[in-house]
């Protein structure tokens, strides 16, 4: 292997440079232990056979799978997230080795797969070894713009001639422009009033940079979960990895997609996945006033026509509209019981309620139910 | 008793997984005859199968390098049914290798191997049980069962519980009733379960998430999640104590079997009942994900429009060829034995533990055929997490049973 696959790949120039032992084997058992060992060796050691490495991966991702699936997600011993992502660096090292041969050029698709290999061990296990997965990744997509230079479309805005409602707006959340910081926990986040807040956007290069093409050429070629169909209390609904460009492409702008399916690409940490995105925002302050230095952050990305359902979160939202319009409609806590939360363990934070149209004949006190709502448009803050 | 012959595929423990043909496929391998009877075997993830030698009494099976014995051994007990799983710590060998204990072992989970301690076996196929010994990794403990429960049939754990990750235990005693076990300091603490104190229990199995109680009456209860609704309860919701599963009500089932977050049933009419997670085919029934591998074939006649299942939170039924007389779940995949001694097996085939010569998963029960395999009878199979096991036993005039055809078909 030549020093600039190896620089691509993150292998450091000595290898004992990546700590083995990341894994406590009281955990894992010795058994996984030794065979992790076996694998890094076998796969840093380029005069072993690679296949044999790249087997022995796609097992120990089978078992770090296997653990990572069992009992509830949040419940799971970090180690099988190290395991994980350790084992996919692993694995997209020796995918390397075993498709490149002699000193002929590496191909863009091999380069492609290596990112798909380090998005999934991102998706399931997190990253290890100072941020390996999404050095190689970034590397990677380096590479292949070296490789196939891409022709990136001009940024298409679709300006709107005339406003098109989408629904509309009977009780209207309070707007303000940038109220101070002690009005707003005073008035607002402390009696938990809902609040639109506007020019707060107005300072976020992604208000004029953002567009599907944009986010295409950043991270097109990234595995994210999308979710298909309308609403995740569908009965048809579910869930799928594809790339953002295959995303794009098929339900952005409806290709192939005879039947203009719906999917979203919805509550996902798109930007600590491509950390890129994430320069061209900034936290509002009234976020970290709010109390919460770490908050989660999560998109959502779709075509017309997408509907999350009524729920509730356990922690209060900032939603920010970087582009395109979201109708927005929110009902206070003491209205619970006039929603018809689900039963179940799973949707218990759901409501029944079809609220673009609600069945009142199962649902008759859905009618008394009090709301405010509003549509959300680039350069407000709904908070 | 007369010789068994041991046809074994699958993950062989990650030494080494090229077979003579130079491809990454263990083909169906072929052990040594002499063993014993099995009444049953289990094996998990790690069970070492390179150079085998089994003998009357003692069955050791051998890593290639290291040579030392990495499952039980069992002492004096060629007439007596045995249980067996294999693990690989060392600290394990060290106990089953002790004159004149005689070690039931199984591993759940990955971290916590759990070993019950067996000092003998009596006639009515309880076994004297010393303790329950847990080890993982560096730690180990001892836990003493309390009178009158040294006496068990048969013991399942699983690591998930509803709320907590502390192990589920749960046992059938010497008179078949079914106890819970909680781990305490250094002692076991045995109850009798209350949903099932007037019922005798025929059988006990467990998976990653959930339990199976199969009563003598041909009735079986689950507990533990439901994700992807292994419990059979029609919903996706938890159970912290047995509940019946009333879709078999009028069924009377014989056996039972559980994989990782799958469950099967066998019926007294030979019919197979799945539910649970179709991941990789593992019900037996078509799953998109199976469809998209490069190289998947579908099955012959198949309907093309047909709905891909993802999880079943019911029972149903799988269409097979035949009446079944037995049935076994691994990790993901899973496998049937006709009455006539015909194999059928389907789901997860990474490691080639379908039998088929390929890695490819099957979404449906695949009738296995091949020339190792095609006119001997089978008689049981055993599916350990990804590996397969089937003894057939030798006829009295065929004392190899197609020995010779097997070994030159490699």
């Amino acid at each position: 292997m030549n020093d600039e696959s190896r620089h691509c790949l993150c292998i450091p120039a000595t290898p004992e440079d990546l700590p083995i032992k990341i894994l406590d084997v009281n955990i894992v058992g010795n058994h996984v232990a030794g065979q992790f060992a076996v694998l890094f060796q076998q796969t840093l050691d380029f005069s072993t056979d690679a296949s044999l490495a790249l087997s022995r991966a796609e097992t120990l991702l089978l078992y770090a799978w296997q653990e990572l699936n069992t009992g509830k997600w949040s419940d799971v011993n970090f180690n099988w997230h190290k395991l994980y992502a350790a084992v996919s660096w692993l694995k997209a090292v020796a995918t390397f080795r075993c498709r490149t041969t002699g000193e002929s050029s590496t191909p863009p698709e091999v380069w492609l797969d290596i990112i798909k290999i380090c998005d999934m061990g991102h998706l399931m296990g997190g990253d290890v070894w100072e941020g390996i997965l999404l050095r190689t990744i970034s590397a990677a997509e380096a590479k292949i713009s070296e490789l196939s230079p891409a022709v990136f479309a001009e940024p298409q805005r679709k300006k709107r001639t005339e406003t098109v409602t989408i629904c509309d707006v009977l009780h209207p959340i309070e707007e303000l422009d940038r109220p101070s910081l002690a009005h707003f926990q005073a008035a607002f986040l402390r009696l938990k009033r809902p609040l639109m807040l506007k020019g707060i956007l107005e300072t976020w290069p992604a208000l004029s940079k953002w567009s599907p093409e944009y986010v295409r050429s950043i991270c097109g070629s990234r595995t994210v979960p999308v979710e298909l169909g309308k609403r995740y209390t569908d009965e048809d609904w579910g869930q799928e990895l594809m790339t953002i460009s295959a995303f794009i492409d098929k339900y952005i702008y409806m290709l192939d997609n005879p039947d203009k399916k719906i999917a979203y690409l919805a509550q996902h940490d798109l930007l600590s996945q491509a950390p890129l995105l994430r320069d061209d925002i900034s936290m509002p302050d009234y976020i970290a006033f709010a109390g919460d230095d770490d908050p989660d952050m999560n998109a959502w990305f779709g075509p017309e026509g997408t509907v999350s359902p009524l729920h509730h979160d356990p922690k209060d939202n900032f939603l920010c509209q970087v582009f395109g319009e979201k109708y927005v409609r929110l009902y206070e806590e003491s209205e619970s019981e006039k929603v018809y939360p689900h039963e179940s363990t799973m949707l218990f934070n759901t409501s029944q309620v079809d609220v673009e149209d609600p069945d009142l004949e199962r649902f008759p006190k859905f009618a008394e139910a009090v709301f405010s709502d509003c549509i959300l448009r680039p350069e407000k803050l709904a908070g | 008793m007369g010789k068994t012959v041991v046809l074994t595929c699958g993950y062989n423990g990650g030494e080494t997984l090229l077979c003579k043909h130079g491809k990454n496929l263990p083909p169906p391998l072929f052990l040594a005859p002499e063993a014993p009877y099995w009444a049953s075997l289990v094996c998990d993830w790690s069970f070492n199968l390179t150079e085998a030698q089994i003998t009357w009494k003692n069955i050791f099976l051998t890593k290639k390098e290291k040579n030392s014995p990495t499952i039980a051994a069992l002492e004096d007990v060629a007439d007596r049914p045995a249980s067996l799983m294999a693990g690989d710590n060392s600290e394990f060998d060290k106990i089953l290798l002790q004159p004149g204990v005689v070690c039931r072992v199984a591993t759940a989970g990955v971290s916590t191997f759990f070993v019950t301690s067996i000092r003998s076996f009596s006639d009515n196929g309880t076994a004297m049980v010393r303790g329950i010994y847990t080890f993982s990794g560096t730690k180990s403990k001892w836990f003493h069962l309390p009178h009158p429960y040294e006496r068990l049939r048969k013991i399942v754990w699983t690591i998930i519980d509803s709320r907590k990750t502390s192990p589920m235990l749960y046992a059938i005693d010497e008179v078949m009733s079914c106890l819970k076990i909680t781990l305490g300091e250094n002692s076991a603490d045995c109850v009798t379960v209350p949903q099932l104190a007037d019922v005798k229990m025929l059988d006990l199995v467990a998976g990653r998430e959930h339990v199976l109680f199969l009563t003598l009456d041909g009735k079986i209860f689950s507990l533990g999640l439901s994700s992807r609704g292994q419990l059979g309860h029609g919903n996706l919701d938890a159970a912290e104590v047995p509940v019946l599963i009333t879709a078999f009500d009028g069924i009377v089932i014989k056996q039972v079997a559980a994989g990782g977050w799958t469950s099967m049933a066998l019926t007294d009419q030979g019919l197979v009942f799945v539910w649970g997670w179709n991941s990789a085919g593992a019900l037996g029934f078509p799953n998109r994900a199976c469809r998209e591998q490069p190289g998947y074939m579908p099955k012959h006649g198949a309907d093309p429009a047909a709905e891909m299942v993802e999880l079943l939170a019911e029972p149903t039924n799988l269409p097979l060829l035949e009446k079944i007389s037995s049935i076994s779940c691994g990790e993901r995949h899973a496998g049937a034995v006709s009455v006539t001694g015909k194999v059928f097996l389907w789901g997860l085939n990474q490691h080639g533990q379908l039998g088929l010569g390929d890695t490819t998963n099957r979404d449906y029960p695949v009738l296995l055929n091949t020339l190792a395999i095609r006119d001997l009878h089978v008689s049981r199979l055993f599916c350990g997490e990804w590996a397969t096991v089937l003894l057939l036993p030798a006829s009295l005039e065929d004392t190899n049973n197609g020995q010779d055809r097997l070994e030159s078909s490699n």
